[in-house]
């Protein structure tokens, strides 16, 4: 079957952007996930991809963050049958020194806008996982493609007119809504490549594997 | 002055044969961020005027193929016929870098430097 690979574009971006929301302040962990966010970055190359730190008082939590990635997806076009679809972000780095092993999953987003984020964007992800098996923190990899295959939920999130939006939450904290056990500056963090870096082969990218009910025929305009 | 290309899609048959593939060309500059040279991107050139040394001179005209993003902006638009029968990205990094180099007013990032 056919593939399409997808990519969001970097700032200054003009159609799908990608970046991280986040949420600080000491505050207990019933409150920071019900939070509506208070900070976004969408143009470093790359950045956390979701971070959990503790407060040093007891029990609060003074970060969570909320990656949020969109991808125009209208090259499918109408007609698609989709298949498959496996979201792929490049890992930077990753840091669990409580051993909180978080696990990770794909969810829907809705941003205010297509092109840039804002903090409180932090409070528009769903919180039905687009994968059936989470990513667990043991198996996140810095510098390599670390990928999320969509169950069916994933598959139908996917556009074939417009602009396919997910993100991503830790699955046994964030969505759980279960405080990690506390310790006095803790922190669990993933990190990744955005589409603002440099190169093109670390950025975040959706691979739709599909059929078309009749022959494809680009539109093609002469610019 | 910079330049430099991200891909927007790259299609592939059944047999995993690149078909078509969209690529969206910035304009940049480089600045020193913590000691740290930098490439930051300040416009997106997508009309015939910012990319006219990628286009073909057709009956005297200048003509670039593009494609439609779902907002109206425009891709620059290839296919078999203007890269060949290829597979991989790296690949279409060799013919996209080769683009980028057809630029006179610009030049391209260092990630994106052309390899004769």
């Amino acid at each position: 079957m056919a593939t399409l690979t997808v990519y969001p574009d970097p700032d200054i971006e003009t159609t799908s952007v990608d970046g991280e929301t986040s949420e600080s302040g000491s505050q207990t962990w019933a409150t920071i996930i019900a939070a509506a966010g208070d900070a976004k970055t969408d143009d470093e190359g790359t950045g956390y991809f979701v971070r959990i730190r503790a407060a040093v008082t007891l029990n609060d939590f003074t970060y969570l963050g909320r990656p949020i990635i969109l991808f125009d997806t209208s090259a499918l076009t109408a007609g698609a049958t989709i298949s498959a679809a496996v979201l792929s972000i490049y890992g930077l780095s990753k840091e669990d020194g409580p051993g909180w092993s978080p696990t990770y999953n794909i969810y829907s987003s809705a941003p205010a806008s297509n092109t840039a984020l804002a903090a409180g964007d932090f409070d528009s992800l769903g919180s039905t996982a687009f994968c059936d098996s989470a990513l667990t923190y043991a198996s996140w990899t810095a510098e390599a493609y670390n990928d999320f295959t969509f169950n069916a939920t994933g598959i139908a999130a996917v556009s074939k007119t417009g602009i396919t939006k997910l993100g991503a939450r830790s699955a046994n904290y964030d969505v759980a809504a279960v405080a990690p056990t506390w310790g006095a500056g803790e922190e669990a963090t993933i990190a990744a490549y955005y589409a603002d870096t440099a190169l093109t082969t670390k950025d975040p990218k959706l691979v739709i594997t599909y059929t078309l009910a009749a022959t494809f025929v680009p539109q093609i305009t002469m610019i | 002055m910079y330049t430099d290309y991200k891909f927007w899609f790259i299609r592939r048959d059944d047999d995993g044969f690149i078909t078509e593939v969209a690529v969206r060309f910035y304009e940049g500059e480089y600045a020193t961020d913590e000691g740290q040279q930098v490439y930051t991107r300040t416009r997106r050139l997508q009309t015939l005027d910012d990319l006219k040394h990628l286009a073909r001179i057709v009956k005297g005209k200048p003509i670039l193929k593009g494609v439609s993003e779902s907002n109206g902006n425009m891709a620059v638009y290839y296919e078999p016929a203007d890269f060949g029968r290829i597979k991989t990205d790296d690949e279409l990094r060799v013919f996209l870098n080769k683009e980028l180099a057809k630029d006179t007013t610009r030049e391209p990032i260092e990630e994106q430097l052309w390899q004769p």
